[in-house]
Order: structure tokens, then sequence, then C-alpha cells
């Protein structure tokens, strides 16, 4: 049977005498590192995209969370500026409050200081245009003489705390006086900022 | 170069071309971390300036809170007076009710350098002649009725007769910037 099949074959296919000179067995290694390499890619490759998607969800969130952050910053920033233009509003409305305070206890401190003996012919209050803390305080005393003058001047400085400074003096004809001078309240700081700090926030009866 | 050899440099090329795509792959990998860890640095970054930025707003809003405050007890009645004629209006009226008689007024609008929350105020000038108490009473009644008016200028001189004085006066009423930042919040 064999024998049958060999000759059949051979038939088919005589024997022919190799043309060239057969490779190296090394290089049988080929096919056998093809189908390692390709397992190795395979592998490798699965792990390093496994690496590449973490990687990426990891660059993902931390770029969420620094938009976040941003966000937040901008927030901040914003509330930061409102804050800072009402911190400078409120100066600017204390320098005007502060610059606003009440004439009618002066006027009326100057005139309960006079004698009965002297009289007051005229009494002028002026605020000064860059400093309006600073008022120019003129008054003219047609009787009481000095006298009177130091005792006006020492009631503005017990009653309501008010210093004189450059002051004049004018001594008229019939024994009047005029008197000029600056006067600078001494208590800088505005109680009513305490007041507010302690939360005192109803009505400003703003002891004006 | 019979056809075993180039099978053979055929199978070679294959196994290069999956060592090269094995080399892709991490080369993407190696650089995706990369951004990562860049992404990761600018997060960092990026929330320390929060912890900063929130820190500071914590001290500046210690700080100005009293300020802040005065200025929210304040603004109401720095706002009263918030137009021209409102102003004029205030100052009438307080005039009618006083029942002080005035010789003379003048109300002009002026600004009001240096002060940009105040930019401008309503300057009324008056004069009057009445009664020492009923006009020194009216001058409280201003001051009470408009806590945030500036009495600029005030002369007393004497009445025509005994009792009466002649008032000359200058009231300030503000009329604050509405274009800026809203009402403060107490």
């Amino acid at each position: 049977m064999d024998s049958k099949l060999k000759r059949i074959c051979h038939d088919l296919k005589t024997e022919r005498p190799d043309v060239g000179r057969p490779l190296p067995g090394i290089l049988r290694l080929l096919p056998v590192g093809l189908y390692l390499s390709g397992a190795a890619a395979l592998g490798c490759s699965g792990l390093f995209l496994w690496q590449f998607k973490s990687a990426r969800e990891a660059r993902d969130t931390w770029r969420g969370e620094e938009a976040a952050a941003k966000t937040e910053q901008a927030r901040l920033v914003t509330e930061n500026e409102a804050i800072s233009r009402e911190e400078k509003r409120a100066e600017e409305a204390r320098k005007w409050v502060q610059g606003s305070e009440p004439m009618q206890e002066l006027l009326v401190t100057v005139v309960r200081s006079m004698r009965p003996t002297s009289a007051l012919a005229e009494l002028g209050l002026t605020r000064d245009k860059d400093d309006p803390r600073k008022i120019a305080f003129t008054m003219q005393v047609s009787s009481g003489g000095p006298t009177q003058l130091d005792d006006t001047v020492g009631v503005l400085a017990s009653a309501l705390n008010y210093r004189p400074y450059f002051a004049q003096q004018k001594n008229e004809k019939g024994g009047e006086i005029a008197y000029s001078a600056t006067l600078i309240k001494q208590d800088r700081k505005d109680p009513r900022i305490d007041q507010a700090s302690a939360g005192t926030t109803s009505q400003p009866s703003l002891s004006k | 170069m019979n056809n075993k050899h180039l099978a053979c440099v055929f199978i070679g090329l294959l196994i290069f071309a999956q060592l090269y795509c094995v080399v892709m792959v991490k080369s993407k990998s190696d650089a995706m971390k990369s951004e990562a860890e860049e992404a990761s640095l600018a997060a960092e970054g990026a929330r320390q300036q929060v912890t900063i930025t929130r820190t500071q707003l914590t001290s500046l809003k210690t700080k100005t809170e009293a300020l802040r405050q005065y200025l929210a007890v304040w603004d109401p009645f720095l706002r009263k007076s918030d137009t021209e004629e409102r102003g004029q209006t205030l100052i009438d009226d307080l005039i009618r009710q006083g029942g002080v008689t005035q010789l003379s007024g003048k109300f002009d609008p002026s600004p009001n350098v240096g002060n940009t929350y105040i930019p401008k105020v309503v300057k009324a000038e008056l004069l009057f002649e009445d009664d020492y108490h009923k006009t020194i009473d009216w001058l409280g009644e201003v001051e009470r009725s408009l806590p945030a008016a500036r009495i600029s200028k005030c002369r007393l001189t004497k009445g025509t007769t005994s009792n009466d004085v002649k008032m000359e006066m200058t009231i300030e009423l503000p009329v604050v910037d509405d274009t800026g930042a809203a009402a403060p919040k107490v």
C-alpha cells in the first residue's frame, strides 16, 4: 500500500534537487520569535493602554479640580474686590460724616457760655473746604471783654472737646472784641465706628 | 534571495512592527502620565492659591467689618438725598414744617472733589430771620432729620427785633454715586 502511494506521489511530483543552500538552523526560531513577540506585544500594549487610560482619567480629574479651583479663585477675587470697594466707600462715607459734625450744639454752647452782662454781636462757623473737620470760628463780643472770651473758649474745650488753633483777637472800638480761631475736635476716633462694630446697627441715633 | 529568505525578512518585519507598536503605545502612555503629573501640579498650585486668597479674604473681612458696618448704618442716611431735586425737596419740607422765616434761598449742585462715593452735593445757601429759639431749634431739626447733611457755614447776627437773629447758612446734602457697588449688606 505504501509503495503504491509513493509511486502515485512520485508520479505527481518528482524528486527535485535543491537549487539554493538551506537556511541556517537559527532562523527556525523566527516563527517562534514571531509568536512570542506577538504575545508580548499584546500583553505590553494592554498594560500600557491600561496605564494610558488611568493616566488620562487622573489628568481629567486633576484638570477638573484645577478648573473648580480657578472658578473658586475667581469668585474669591471678585468678593475680595467687592469688599475692598466697599471699604473704600466706607472710608469716604466716614470722611464725609466726620466732616459733618453737628453745628447746633456748638452754637448753643457758645451762646449759653455768655454771661448775662455780655453781649454777642456776631457768631460765625465755617468749615474748611479741604478738611471739613476744621471749623473757622469767628465771634464778635460787644461787651464782656476778654474774660468772656476765655470762658467761651474754655467751655468749647471742656464741653465739646474743641480746641482753638491759630487764634487771633482784635480789640475794636467801644470795647468790642473780634475773635477768630480754627476749631478742631480732639476726639479723632469716631465712637460710632465702635458702636457699629459692637453690632449696634439699629437706628444711627448718630449722636449728631 | 529565495522565497525562504523573503519569508524570513517578512517575519522579521512583522516582529519589528509589533515592537514598534508597543514602543508607540508606551510613549503615548508616558506622555499621558506626564500630562497627568502636570495637571496634578497645576491643580495643587490652584488649590494653594485658593487657600491664600481665602485667607486674605477672611482677613480683609475681619479687618474691615467695623468700617463696613459703619457704612451699612450710614448708607441709608447718605442716600436720603439721592438726587438734586430730592435734596431740595427735603430742605423745603423742613423749612415749611419749621415755619422759620426764610429771606432767601439758593440751591446749586456742586462737585465734591476727592470723594468718589459722594461725587456731588446739593448746596443750599439759605438766609433766615426769626426768633432765636425757633431758628436754633430748626437748625437742630435739620441735623436730626438729615444726619448726613453737612452744615458747611453758619453765621448768626442780630436780627431786626431784640429776640430775632439772622442766620445765614450753607447746607450740603450728599448725592451718592450709584454707579458703583450696590448698597452694602449689614
